[in-house]
């Protein structure tokens, strides 16, 4: 017995430029995606990561002074429960990371300030709390992260919307293939809509086609899409920046359920054109 | 009596231009046989398109199986054309299907089990003498061969009105007797056949058939007959 869904007439197996293009933008919203959701992850961690933190500096030129009072900085800290946990940094530590800056200079002849990092505080309550001691300087170095985040935050905006232009740009590519579909056999349909057939038949007619054309587009543009995107994380990988740990199992799941997205909504578009148009007829 | 087909002062005018078809009304009895002829250009294939649904009027009323056409809901349309059953002068068979497929299509259309559409295309076909050439594209087919297809897909749902425009034009005179005699058959099981035509020979085929004369868009009607057909009509 026939099929319900089994077309009037043939239609070509080939997959055609509809493919092609359904490919390209599949391809362009993926790695849209990814970057959308890549970066989701990297502004969540830096703000997770710098958010409240604190930075005590206790700037004098005498040694022996300067670890005095980061012993009374401590001691203070310890006794306000409100703050996170305090961490002096060891000098050798502070030394080695500005070796890289000075050259040839020896950091330990430098008269480097004494560091104690706070992992969440209030900038407001330190500056009162050691006015007496104007060795004292207090950094929010959360809030001066804050610009980066922002910046994380933009670039995934712009990807968020080059991912969305994507499936417009397919939506239309569907509507614009569904009518070139219609053009090109309008003579079949014409016949087919003189011997009794339902608009509902003839756009399956259509539709089948599209539907195929764009499965295989989209299954092309999510291959070359996984390649680009595994290929990019291995590379940052190595540079010790991974991707991985940004894109979640979700994010994958996700990313792999935008190409069935796309097939359903160029499906639906090129059904919703063909039924505007076929509405026209007699 | 309710036509088949019946049209009260229809008129059909293209975009802003003169009418080509005016003032027509008449009404085809169920089960009559009528023939349509005029000169070229005399606008028989634009009446044909209005009975068919091709077209709508520009003005006046076509009613089809007792009601109003333009009153039926677009949805209402298909199953009315699957009604008809149409011949058309340039066949408009589908150039990717077999002889076989094409007949059948009607039948498909209409949502016809495969097991039963196979015989009943196969026998057709015989009848018109096309068993053989069944599995053929309609490109390499006669003209006389596609032509006895076009009929075959016209007849395969017994419709209760046949229209066809010049249906022997491409056959040669045995065929015609025979495709004749088919249309005559189907019309004394009760289809209402209009057969547009400017074969003289086959009009004197049907001494019984009604003649409608088409000339400069109107219908020469002295008699009123075709306005009030009378109430016996059909072979």
């Amino acid at each position: 017995m026939r099929r319900v869904f089994t077309p009037l007439v043939p239609q070509p197996r080939r997959p055609g430029t509809f493919a092609l293009l359904i490919a390209a933008t599949c391809l362009l919203m993926l790695l849209a995606a990814a970057l959308t959701l890549a970066l989701r992850g990297a502004a969540q961690k830096v703000a997770e990561a710098t958010d409240g933190r604190m930075l005590v500096q206790v700037v004098d030129a005498d040694p022996i002074r300067r670890d005095t009072i980061a012993d009374e900085v401590m001691a203070r800290l310890d006794r306000m429960p409100v703050l996170g946990p305090a961490h002096r940094v060891p000098p050798e530590e502070v030394q080695r990371l500005i070796a890289p800056y000075i050259g040839s200079v020896s950091a330990i002849d430098l008269p480097l300030p004494a560091m104690i990092e706070l992992k969440k505080g209030d900038r407001a309550v330190l500056v009162r709390r050691f006015r007496d001691l104007p060795a004292v300087q207090i950094s929010d170095t959360g809030a001066e992260l804050g610009p980066l985040v922002r910046l994380i935050e933009a670039l995934r905006g712009v990807a968020l919307g080059i991912a969305f232009v994507a499936a417009a740009a397919t939506t239309l590519i569907a509507m614009l293939a569904a009518r070139t579909a219609l053009a090109r056999q309008a003579g079949t349909l014409g016949i087919l809509h003189a011997l009794g057939a339902t608009d509902q038949q003839l756009s399956r007619l259509v539709t089948g086609k599209i539907a195929r054309d764009a499965s295989a587009g989209a299954a092309a543009g999510l291959a070359i899409a996984l390649l680009v995107i595994l290929t990019i994380a291995r590379r940052l990988s190595a540079v010790g920046a991974g991707v991985e740990p940004y894109l979640t199992v979700g994010a994958w799941i996700t990313l792999l359920l935008l190409p069935l997205l796309l097939v359903g909504l160029a499906i639906l578009a090129a059904q919703g054109a063909l039924l505007l148009t076929l509405r026209r007829a007699p | 009596m309710a036509g088949i087909v019946q049209f009260d002062n229809v008129g059909l005018r293209y975009g802003t231009g003169a009418e080509i078809l005016a003032g027509l009304s008449f009404t085809l009895a169920p089960g009559s046989f009528h023939f349509l002829t005029g000169a070229s250009g005399a606008g028989k294939t634009s009446l044909i398109n209005l009975i068919t649904l091709a077209q709508r009027p520009s003005r006046g009323i076509v009613s089809l199986f007792g009601g109003d056409a333009a009153s039926l809901p677009r949805r209402a349309l298909p199953a009315l054309r699957r009604r008809i059953g149409v011949v058309y002068q340039d066949f408009r068979l589908i150039p990717e299907l077999s002889a076989f497929d094409n007949v059948a299509l009607p039948l498909r259309i209409a949502g016809m089990p495969e097991r039963d559409i196979g015989p009943r295309v196969a026998e057709l076909l015989e009848w018109v003498g096309l068993a053989p050439r069944a599995a053929a594209r309609p490109a390499t087919l006669s003209g006389g061969e596609q032509q006895r297809v076009a009929i075959a897909r016209a007849v395969i749902t017994h419709p209760e009105l046949i229209v066809a425009d010049e249906p022997t034009g491409n056959v040669d005179p045995d065929m015609a007797a025979r495709l004749l005699h088919l249309l005559e058959v189907l019309n004394r099981q009760g289809t209402t056949v209009l057969i547009a035509t400017h074969d003289v020979h086959l009009i004197g085929q049907m001494p019984g058939a009604n003649i409608m004369r088409l000339a400069k868009g109107r219908i020469d009607d002295p008699t009123g007959a075709l306005r009030f057909p009378p109430r016996e009509t059909g072979a």
